[in-house]
């Protein structure tokens, strides 16, 4: 293949496509004259998995090669673990830990080398979440 | 006279002095994250959101658009000084502004942009008030068929203008579609794709997706780079323009206004169609091309107007269908949504304060747009000093108190988790994001009126062909679509 990253795009289309199309079957169909809730996803999946092949069958004829580039893991482990403790920890702990919690892990590559830095970003935030969603406009959220 | 009576209502909403302050609120933010290299005018909005809850409806959306037409507005700033767009959609404004500051003549491209944006604001909001009711009345014409091929002209225009492969696109598009299914069917009332989880009951939060999608992903990705921070050793120079910058300066500006104000009333153009268009329109009709890319003034002056015009024209199919532009204006419409507003041809006349107000508002705020950026443009540029991995934390926090507060839903948060993880894919496999978002947002009107459209038609899909409407609107798709496709996209150009 030529152009690998519209290869992998169009296979991503037809598993999405698959993966909806062997869900229809739990909902109604109904005809095209009175639509039951499956028909609606049933054009859609069949046009997924065409689109998808045809651009996974066109990218063998790309006008120039293209390789998927390097994938940041690291950077998005540590910033989804941090979106996910953000939210397990909102309700739970309040806002001040799921902020703390968030940047910690959103800062991961200088935690330990500039404890400073982060903690000043950390307090900057704080203060000013607290003071914007909390007291300014009373977002229903505890601060603790 | 209509008009005239109109306006004055917008003008007694929009010069209360709650309404100017928010639309001055607004238009700072919008300068300040326009200037900002990493926030977009999606992420603005999208953390700013929570502030407008307990706001009125038409205080929320002018602050909210004077943070949309603040940022493409300031974009420009950063691309002519530094070179960097502040904004995707000033892309264009860098191939002949920077190298306009280059030599020393960046006080001229900052105060010809300021000008030309400011005029086709003034255009702009004319275009609005001239032009809504009169399309808000036809399209009340509009049956179910006329509004679903509306729709798709919407998706198939917005896909076939990004700047990578259309059939990509359009699958991104079908993507969003896929997303938006998600929930409760509304002609049935029948759980969809929920997995039994009550959550989704309502659908996937579209707040939620859009931070995932271009805030969230963003991050991840630019958090490898190092971005440079910008040297700010560029004089600004002379502000006023030389007669010769104006009398090249003038027509351009007409030029661009003209094109933006016609791009942005389609559905599903960006306003980077239309500055990309006017830069290509001004190197044609030129009579010495050569001299762009190398500071000429006619490639900072017609993009700019374009671009604002355009941006500000996209209110038109918003607020009157209920079609918004790209990926920030449909997070504009959710917004409305939040507040218990169905955009459509019902705004107009059931909501003259707002529709007017907000009218009246775009202007004032270009106005001070205009009192903001050029006395001040040292002051913002000197905001870029502020190093990208000070900011990241706090737009990640902002963001996520974002998604939580619009439903009080941890489970949203998750949601924008997930799609910053299918966002940075999307990233590496080069497929734009912005057609899943416009699909999201459409799909519960685009399937509603689908169906409808099949039960008028007793099941007979060839009804789209044959009302009239419908037929010259996919026409009209098609012939725009074949023209956009045969141009270099404005990805393309740049890459040259």
């Amino acid at each position: 293949m030529k152009d690998e990253r519209q290869f992998w795009a169009g296979m991503m289309f037809v598993a999405f496509g698959v993966i909806t199309f062997v869900q229809v079957p739990h909902y109604a169909i109904g005809s095209a004259m009175h639509m039951g809730p499956g028909y609606f996803p049933m054009l859609i999946a069949i046009a997924l998995v065409v689109f998808g092949a045809t651009a996974a069958l066109r990218s063998f004829n790309a006008a120039a090669p293209a390789a998927v580039g390097k994938w940041p893991l690291v950077p998005l482990a540590f910033v989804t673990l941090g979106v996910v403790a953000f939210s397990a920890l909102i309700e739970r702990a309040g806002l001040i830990v799921a902020t703390l919690c968030l940047i910690l892990l959103a800062c991961y590559q200088r935690v330990v080398r500039r404890p400073l830095e982060v903690a000043a970003i950390f307090i900057a935030v704080a203060v000013l979440t607290a003071a914007v969603f909390i007291y300014g406009i009373g977002l229903p959220i505890a601060l603790w | 006279m209509d008009i005239l009576q109109n306006l004055s209502l917008g003008f007694h909403v929009a010069l209360s002095p709650t309404s100017l302050l928010f639309c001055l609120l607004g238009a700072l933010i919008g300068t300040l994250v326009g200037i900002l290299p990493g926030i977009g005018a999606v992420t603005a909005i999208a953390m700013l959101l929570p502030l407008t809850f307990k706001l009125t409806p038409i205080e929320s959306l002018i602050m909210l658009s004077g943070i949309y037409y603040g940022a493409h507005h300031a974009g420009s700033t950063t691309a002519i000084m530094l070179n960097m767009p502040g904004e995707p959609t000033s892309v264009v404004i860098c191939m002949d502004g920077n190298p306009m500051a280059r030599q020393g003549r960046a006080g001229p491209a900052l105060f010809i942009t300021a000008i030309g944006s400011f005029f086709a604001g003034c255009v702009a909001t004319l275009i609005i008030a001239g032009l809504s009711p009169i399309l808000a009345e036809a399209s009340l014409a509009f049956g179910p068929t006329e509004y679903a091929a509306i729709i798709v002209m919407a998706l198939v225009i917005a896909s076939a203008l990004s700047a990578n492969s259309m059939i990509t696109t359009i699958a991104m598009a079908m993507l969003g579609l896929l997303i938006g299914v998600v929930g409760t069917d509304v002609s049935t009332g029948a759980p969809r794709f929920t997995f039994g989880n009550p959550h989704l009951a309502d659908g996937v939060s579209f707040v939620a997706v859009a931070v995932g999608l271009f805030a969230i992903s963003e991050i991840v990705s630019n958090m490898g780079l190092t971005i440079p921070v910008a040297a700010i050793g560029t004089k600004i120079g002379r502000l006023l323009p030389s007669r010769d910058d104006l009398m090249r300066s003038w027509k351009p500006i007409l030029r661009g206004t003209t094109l933006g104000a016609a791009f942005g009333v389609l559905p599903g153009t960006g306003p980077l169609l239309s500055s990309f268009a006017s830069y290509a329109l001004e190197r044609r009709l030129a009579k010495d091309p050569a001299r762009f890319g190398h500071g000429a003034i006619e490639g900072v002056a017609g993009p700019e107007s374009a671009n604002n015009a355009a941006a500000l024209t996209h209110f038109i199919p918003m607020l009157t269908l209920g079609i918004p532009a790209g990926a920030a204006m449909a997070l504009l419409l959710s917004a409305l949504q939040i507040h218990g507003i169905v955009p459509g041809p019902g705004v107009v006349r059931d909501h003259p304060d707002l529709f007017w107000g907000i009218v009246a508002s775009m202007w004032i705020g270009n106005l001070m747009l205009l009192v903001l950026n050029l006395p001040m443009v040292g002051l913002w540029i000197r905001l870029l000093a502020i190093p990208y991995r000070l900011l990241y934390p706090a737009i990640l926090v902002f963001s996520c108190i974002g998604v939580y507060s619009v439903n009080n839903s941890t489970f949203d948060v998750l949601i924008a988790a997930a799609f910053g993880v299918l966002g940075l894919i999307f990233k590496q496999l080069r497929c734009s994001p912005a057609p899943l978002a416009l699909a999201l947002i459409l799909e519960p009107v685009l399937e509603d009126n689908f169906r409808r459209a099949m039960i008028i038609s007793h099941g007979n899909p060839t009804a789209f062909v044959t009302h009239p409407i419908s037929l010259g609107i996919l026409i009209l798709t098609v012939a725009l679509a074949a023209f956009f496709l045969r141009r270099p996209k404005p990805g393309t150009l740049l890459e040259q």
